[in-house]
């Protein structure tokens, strides 16, 4: 065996052991397969009889974590790129304190704002919480999309202007198709900060909005295991899911394209 | 256009002016008017229940039968929110502190040391109790002190729960029923017993029978705080706990983080002793199939305690009139009744039986609790009342120090 090929097998067993096992033993645990314990689809049956609350708390999570990234990166565009194109001394600064949200502990961080989304009727409602995760996530995206202006050479820009393409167009034609993998990158993390959130999106959805962690984590602090394993198998597969929904999609974007991959 | 504006505007302020009128006017007529006017005004409101979320079939029981229930009877759509009482409290402190006049909690779940607070914060709304019917089928006496606090009106009785011990039967034929034969198994079995650290709530419950046991009783206690009495008496506590140490799971180096991690491991056998607040849970993790079927209960002969738990409605509610609706429901015999099944939760009923009609106490005396649950008269017989929060508070904070970090 070659010596890549050796690493490759050892790369193998460290992911079988580290990921495989755990998920092995969360589908044993939902199954109540125990020592000393009558296997039964106890867990299953309550989460498939609990269905309309189980549902909601994942629709919803799902619709604020796929939203955050859709805000989180129409609100980055701009900044990244007049990060990405500037050599002024000043962007630096700039380019710190956008970054902060992330290096912020998020307690502190979210009493000020409890406080200050109380005043403004924004505890306890969807939007409270889409905005909340929407800022701790920003930093993910801005990140990911200052890389991505980077690697695109202004020339290609100024092309399209010569041509006579608008702003929007430019954007949308040029720019655009550039940033998307990038924007993936960037969108996954955010979506998994937001998705898997559960201390923000508790404080300030208050248990009102449906959550998926609000809903998993009383189960895992209590000794139901079967629930709580049958909730984690769940809480995995969504973000896997997701992520092998978006790599056909841009694999099919950018083929139509013709920028191959 | 400009006549569209206009109408809008004309629309915006008259929905304000409404609001602002209505608003104040419905909280004063909750306390005054007949209480089937009540029943009408709550219909078709929805009733938000905040409840702690970690047992699934307190969960289901809620979302089923009562939820059912309330939409049947009353037209009232109940949303149960997964919310510890402690976080219940902090959620409205900050609400009080930021002025928000109207909340989203209708009724919360709740009783001693929480409810102290809540009180003393103000953050409850009261009193109330004397408007709610089935108030009247409970004995006043029995419900008008919450862990030595005066109720006053502010929270209505909901259940009652006693201190058991769970065992397995085909393990220990006989187990221990008073403190020392309990002491006596631990030092015999070394390693096979432990119990959840304070401040979980089961754990600290386990430490006051020591406390009442080695310090001559708990009537002392009950005339309210006394700072003198207790550092007196806590010393005993402290010294018996150090000197089992050595003798519980794990050298008692470390401790189960909570009644979860206890359960866990008393499920895997680790330890041959759990302790539960639910003296019918037990059977109902048999018939869940999370314990074998020889899995029984047992109380001290000297008593074990037994506590009172309510339904309260915050200070900010939305909506009052479907609370106050929704929790005389929940003290209503039918669905007393409901919860007292160990099937479906096993907590029991808060209702005096001689002031029910006689077909409803026929309910409650036949009633099956299974057999890992004891005789209602046995439990009767052995109850320990709770004795003020500040000792409780006072023991959560002391244990860390006396016993984990003390040699």
């Amino acid at each position: 065996m070659s010596r890549p090929g050796v690493l490759n097998f050892g790369v193998l067993i460290v992911v079988l052991v580290f990921f495989t096992l755990p998920v092995a033993l969360l589908v044993l645990y939902s199954l109540n397969v125990r020592y000393g314990s009558v296997p039964s689809l106890r867990a299953w049956l309550y989460l498939a009889g609990q269905y309309r609350t189980f549902g909601a708390a994942l629709v919803s999570s799902l619709a604020y974590g796929l939203s955050a990234v859709a805000l989180v990166f129409a609100a980055c565009v701009i900044p990244a790129k007049a990060i990405a194109r500037s050599s002024r001394s000043g962007t630096a600064v700039l380019e710190a304190v956008l970054l902060t949200p992330a290096l912020l502990p998020s307690i502190t961080f979210a009493i000020g704002v409890h406080q200050l989304f109380i005043r403004a009727g924004l505890v306890d409602t969807w939007l409270g919480v889409l905005l909340v995760l929407s800022f701790v996530a920003y930093p993910y995206m801005l990140r990911a999309l200052i890389a991505a202006y980077e690697s695109i050479d202004p020339a290609y820009e100024q092309c399209a202007r010569n041509l006579g393409a608008g702003m929007f167009q430019t954007f949308r034609l040029v720019e655009l198709p550039f940033l998307l993998p990038g924007a993936a990158a960037g969108g996954s993390v955010v979506f998994l900060v937001a998705f898997s959130d559960y201390f923000l999106v508790f404080l300030i959805g208050g248990g009102i909005v449906p959550a998926y962690t609000s809903y998993l984590v009383p189960f895992i602090r209590s000794a139901d295991y079967s629930i709580a394993s049958a909730l984690s198998i769940v809480f995995l597969l969504v973000p896997i899911a997701l992520f092998v929904a978006q790599d056909r999609l841009l694999t099919l974007v950018l083929r139509g394209r013709g920028m191959a991959v | 256009m400009r006549r569209a504006h206009r109408a809008l505007i004309t629309a915006v302020v008259a929905a304000v002016v409404l609001a602002a009128a209505c608003a104040p006017e419905a909280e004063v007529d909750v306390l005054e008017i007949e209480f089937d006017k009540l029943e009408e005004q709550a219909q078709g409101t929805e009733v938000r229940f905040a409840l702690w979320g970690g047992d699934a079939r307190i969960n289901e029981w809620i979302d089923t039968y009562v939820s059912n229930e309330l939409e049947g009877r009353y037209g009232i759509r109940l949303t149960r929110v997964s919310m510890d009482a402690a976080q219940i409290v902090n959620r409205l402190l900050s609400e009080k502190q930021a002025g928000r006049e109207r909340g989203s909690i209708d009724l919360v779940w709740i009783n001693g040391e929480n409810f102290k607070r809540a009180r003393q914060e103000e953050l409850l709304f009261g009193p109330y109790t004397h408007r709610i019917p089935n108030l009247e089928l409970t004995d006043p006496e029995e419900v008008d002190r919450d862990w030595g606090f005066p109720v006053d009106g502010y929270e209505l009785p909901w259940g009652q729960a006693q201190f058991v011990f769970e065992y397995d039967s085909a393990e220990i034929p006989e187990p221990p029923s008073t403190i020392e034969a309990l002491d006596l198994w631990i030092r015999e079995n070394p390693g096979r017993f432990t119990y959840p650290q304070p401040p979980d709530f089961t754990g600290a419950a386990f430490i006051r029978h020591l406390l009442y046991h080695f310090s001559g009783g708990y009537e002392q206690y009950l005339g309210g705080f006394d700072r003198a009495l207790y550092e007196e008496h806590a010393e005993k506590l402290w010294d018996y706990l150090r000197t089992i140490e050595p003798y519980l799971w794990r050298e008692g180096v470390t401790y189960p983080a909570d009644k979860a991690q206890l359960d866990v491991l008393f499920e895997r056998n680790e330890v041959a002793f759990n302790m539960s607040y639910t003296q019918s849970g037990a059977q109902g993790l048999i018939d869940a199939g999370r314990y074998p079927e020889t899995v029984r209960t047992f109380v001290l002969d000297g008593g074990t305690l037994t506590g009172i738990h309510f339904t309260a409605i915050p200070f900010n509610a939305p909506n009052k009139a479907g609370a106050m609706v929704a929790s005389n429901f929940l003290l209503s015999p039918d669905a007393q009744y409901s919860k007292n099944l160990p099937q479906n939760w096993g907590d029991f009923t808060i209702l005096d039986l001689s002031r029910l009609n006689s077909e409803d106490r026929r309910r409650f005396e036949t009633l099956d609790l299974g057999a890992a649950t004891l005789p209602v008269e046995v439990l009767n017989e052995r109850s320990l009342p709770e004795i003020p929060a500040e000792y409780v508070d006072a023991m959560d904070e002391d244990w860390e120090r006396e016993v984990l970090r003390r040699e």
